[in-house]
């Protein structure tokens, strides 16, 4: 108990410390959606923005115990984030299944995952 | 010139943060534990928000998870199929991979059914059971997969799911009055029969996540060499 007590004082140091690093890596991410020519590696970034963004809630929901009932604990990590974030694993995973299958039928197509040599070829049409 | 400006916005975004030590976590939790407990006797706080409390959320999560695997095996229908498929054997992976998958069968099952009581709950449940059948690719002819996802009619099974959740949150207007009246077990928490439906809701959910799972891999495996 004194540990987790000494855990929640410290944790705003420790806080500091994990948003900037997910801050980070957030923009690792935008920088990687926007700089990149290849489709693939476009959806990757996201994957990683859409990361970040999961570790950046976790850090704010974080307080030392897990949201699993104990009788003499009396701080919990936020139930409400974690039910929020896997919601947005789950979809994200769906959903980044989709977006490369679209990209599988882009390519199919046009025979390159080079995003400006789509845009020349639809271009020209 | 881009990696310039985002170099910049990024230090300016981490300056801002180093300045300000600004503390996001200091605000009132909407959920006590002991209200918690009292309401929907589940330990595990998490299952009862997802189930109980924010119940929307995953009723639309599952039909969300649901429509994109449709969107998943319906666009993939007008790509070519990868044609030469051959396994390499190795002895290793077709020693161990029956004995784990069994295992990993145990193993998420124990964590839907008991996803009230533990961390666990349906959404890993199912994404651990697809992650096994993916092993069993290794080790199965394509053919012998394609037989037993045909024969399972898994692709149309999967999309009951949401409508039972729909009928569920009816049945509940019908008996009590009110869209998604938790009935179910209220026993002593801890035990396993209790937290209401979660058990129910955590199997569905599970079996949906798992369909959605071996739905993506199989399509993915089947139509491998596009990328």
């Amino acid at each position: 108990m004194d540990n987790f007590v000494q855990i929640y004082k410290t944790q705003g140091s420790v806080m500091n410390i994990n948003i900037f690093l997910s801050v980070i890596i957030i923009f690792i991410g935008i920088y990687g959606i926007v700089s990149k020519k290849d489709i693939i590696l476009k959806l990757l970034s996201l994957g990683i923005f859409q990361s970040a963004i999961v570790i950046l809630f976790v850090v704010i929901a974080y307080r030392g115990v897990s949201p699993v009932y104990m009788p003499e604990i009396a701080v919990y990590s936020d139930p409400l984030i974690h039910s929020f974030l896997l919601t947005v694993i789950v979809i994200g995973f769906a959903n980044l299944a989709l977006m490369l299958v679209f990209v599988m039928i882009i390519v199919n197509k046009y025979k390159t995952y080079n995003f400006d040599e789509i845009e020349n070829i639809m271009n020209k049409k | 010139m881009i990696k310039k400006f985002f170099l910049i916005l990024i230090l300016i975004m981490i300056s801002f943060i180093s300045w300000n030590k600004f503390n996001l976590s200091q605000y009132i939790q909407p959920y006590l534990p002991q209200e918690i407990l009292k309401d929907n006797t589940s330990l595990n706080m998490v299952s009862a928000i997802v189930l109980d409390y924010r119940i929307y959320d995953t009723l639309f999560e599952v039909i969300v998870f649901t429509v994109a695997v449709t969107g998943i095996s319906k666009y993939l229908m007008k790509l070519p199929e990868y044609g030469d498929y051959k396994n390499e054997k190795d002895s290793v992976v077709e020693t161990m991979i029956p004995i784990i998958f069994q295992i990993i069968v145990l193993i998420s099952l124990y964590i839907a059914i008991t996803g009230h009581i533990a961390p666990g709950g349906g959404f890993s449940a199912g994404v651990i059971l697809g992650t096994g059948l993916l092993g069993v690719s290794f080790v199965k002819p394509m053919e012998d997969i394609e037989k037993i996802f045909v024969k399972s009619k898994i692709e149309k099974l999967k999309v009951l799911v949401p409508f039972i959740i729909i009928i569920y949150a009816i049945s509940g207007y019908i008996f009590k009055g009110v869209y998604f009246y938790n009935f179910g077990f209220f026993g002593e928490p801890g035990t396993l029969f209790s937290g209401g439906s979660a058990i129910i809701l955590n199997l569905l959910i599970a079996f949906e996540v798992f369909s959605g799972t071996w739905t993506i891999l199989y399509k993915f495996i089947k139509h491998r060499g596009q990328l």
